[in-house]
């Protein structure tokens, strides 16, 4: 199910994430392959150049041109990596809480099915409820903005997580379990060698899913209460109607997302490269 | 015998029988098994011939300890199978590895389960060591199990049989989806892996539906009917058996045998057939009476 947005980080990043890790780069072919980032830069920039600052086909007061906005990225990159910084310290403890969280029950509910069976219904009904909505409440419920904003980030990474690793789980084939059991493998060493590795691919899909989630709901969450952040810089300037700073902050988290999807298809493709399509 | 570094591994291991008394085993409301009886010294290379839906691999696996009879029992060295364990290895068609652990792991995880005491280096030469024994070289140790081809893959999995050393050895066509070569080459292995414990060999019950291969491998040989799965043959084979590939033939007895067995299974075959006909026919009487 995460396939989609896995391959979706592969064009967008062009790593070339079908080759097995341990064969030898050939770096003309690799190049060759992912000619297409630069040019869909290239070409996108210079279409975008174009429609305003050269024609002004575009309303300047909407859409600013390169003219504007990369003069603008660099004067405001230390208020970025700023907002940056300020980001990281809810979505890493958010995400971490979600991961630890959505796989360990994932884990419980996925092996023991009384369990699975009676609690379904309800991880559906609330795993339907759109995040967002229950900003309001979240602010009322918890004592500090922040802990509000973490709450609303871990929740939409929480479902993802949860959801793929009961999947992940339930679906490991009988036949890994059963050569297991003629080994006598059994508690930790049958939890971290078998049932997770055998989850892995599922689980992985999801945690995927589930960092892009946070990534929307981070500036969803710094909407309130923040005083700094990439999210709070966006809305901040959004404000203001400064839609060139705004544009500046876009492409900032972009970027920031770019980067870190680059880093968990590294993580992924290691844990992964035993699978048969890695 | 297993050795590491020297000192026995598993120094006086049991060499056990395996009794099974009239057992019965059914899926849902179906009967698969219908009163097998077998009883097998230790040491007995047993093969199990049938085709295929006969019920081979769910009796290897109540053996296994994977599923219980229905009724009946089967005793392990006069102990009631109860759940699947160490003493009993197994070697599936395929599935056999974990597929996120390189070759060497997969050795080393079951070492560690069988020989609680022994150290990382340890479990890692002694992996090493059984690698060497089915002829894989020390770079399959870190290969995962997709880099290796189907044969290799099979060496593997009876390397890691052979290295946690149970007094039972279950094989559910190990070589079934293997070319005739390498199939020839890894039944040659097995014999030889066998038979180097003179004093106490393993326990072995070998599935296959190659009569070849049943008579190269077997000191016994059942042969299992259809529908439900019993007993309808069996053979064993009295004093030394020529076990070679090449002069196996020339033995006339050895012939007969041959003949006889792809006979029986022929018939069986035919006879579920017509039986499968004769229910199509009733069925459509029964179909004529209700109008
Ligand atoms: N899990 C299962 N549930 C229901 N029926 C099964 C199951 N596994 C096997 N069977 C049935 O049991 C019969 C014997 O299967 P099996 O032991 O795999 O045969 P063999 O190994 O001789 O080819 C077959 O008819 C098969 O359809
Ligand atoms: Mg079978």
């Amino acid at each position: 199910m995460g396939k989609t947005g896995f391959d979706e980080v592969k064009i967008l990043v062009g790593l070339d994430v079908s080759r097995p890790i341990h064969k030898v780069k050939k770096p003309r072919r690799l190049a060759s392959k992912t000619i297409g980032i630069p040019a869909i830069f290239i070409a996108g920039l210079m279409s975008y150049w174009l429609a305003t600052d050269v024609f002004a086909l575009l309303d300047p007061f909407l859409y600013a041109g390169p003219s504007k906005v990369l003069p603008a990225f660099v004067r405001y990159f230390d208020k970025l990596a700023e907002g940056l910084w300020s980001s990281m310290k809810l979505l890493v403890p958010a995400y971490a809480l979600a991961l630890g969280l959505g796989v360990t029950l994932g884990v419980l509910i996925g092996l023991i099915k009384p369990l699975r069976d009676n609690l379904s219904p309800y991880i559906n009904a609330l795993s339907a409820v759109p995040v967002t909505l229950l900003t309001p409440f979240a602010i009322h419920t918890f004592a500090t903005f922040s802990a509000a904003s973490l709450f609303i980030i871990f929740l939409g990474a929480f479902w993802p997580i949860l959801g793929t690793t009961v999947a992940g789980v339930v679906t490991i084939d009988k036949r890994y379990l059963e050569n297991a059991a003629t080994l006598e493998i059994s508690g930790p060493e049958k939890m971290f060698r078998i049932i997770l590795p055998a989850a892995a691919p599922t689980i992985l899909a999801g945690c995927s899913i589930a960092l892009k989630f946070s990534f929307i709901l981070l500036t969803v969450s710094e909407m309130f209460g923040a005083t700094s952040g990439m999210g709070f810089f966006v809305q901040y300037y959004s404000d203001f109607a400064r839609f060139d700073l705004v544009l500046v902050g876009f492409i900032f988290m972009a970027l920031v997302l770019v980067v870190i999807m680059y880093l968990f298809d590294l993580f992924k493709n290691r844990v992964l490269a035993w699978t048969l399509n890695s | 015998m297993t050795y590491c570094g020297g000192r026995p591994l598993n120094p006086d291991p049991p060499v056990l029988n395996v009794t099974v008394d009239n057992v019965y085993f059914s899926y849902d409301q179906k009967l698969i098994l219908g009163g097998i009886d077998m009883r097998v010294l230790a040491g007995a290379f047993v093969c199990i011939l049938g085709q295929s839906g006969c019920g081979k691999s769910t009796f290897l696996r109540l053996l296994a300890g994977l599923e219980q009879p229905t009724a009946g029992s089967i005793l392990v060295d006069g102990r009631p199978v109860r759940k699947a364990g160490l003493d009993r290895g197994m070697v599936f068609q395929d599935y056999g590895l974990f597929p996120w652990m390189s070759a060497g792991e997969n050795i080393t995880i079951a070492l560690k389960q069988k020989f609680k005491g022994l150290r990382k280096a340890e479990r890692k030469a002694e992996a090493l060591k059984k690698l060497r024994e089915v002829e894989l070289d020390e770079s399959c140790f870190n290969k995962f199990p997709k880099e290796l081809s189907g044969g290799m893959r099979q060496r593997c999995a009876i390397a890691r049989a052979f290295a946690i050393d149970p007094p039972v050895l279950l094989m559910d066509e190990p070589f079934g989806a293997l070319d005739a070569v390498t199939r020839a080459r890894l039944q040659d292995l097995v014999l030889e892996l066998w038979q180097k414990e003179t004093k106490r060999r393993k326990t072995i019950f070998f599935v296959t539906h190659d009569v070849d291969e049943a008579l190269l491998l077997a000191t016994h040989i059942f042969v299992l009917g259809q529908s439900p799965g019993r007993i309808i043959y069996s053979h064993q084979f009295d004093g030394p058996k020529a076990v070679n590939r090449e002069s196996m033939y020339a033995d006339p007895n050895i012939v007969a045998l041959r003949n006889s067995l792809i006979r029986i299974i022929n018939e069986e075959i035919l006879l579920k057939a017509g039986h499968q006909a004769g229910a199509a026919e009733r069925n459509n009487g029964h179909g004529q009476t209700c109008r």
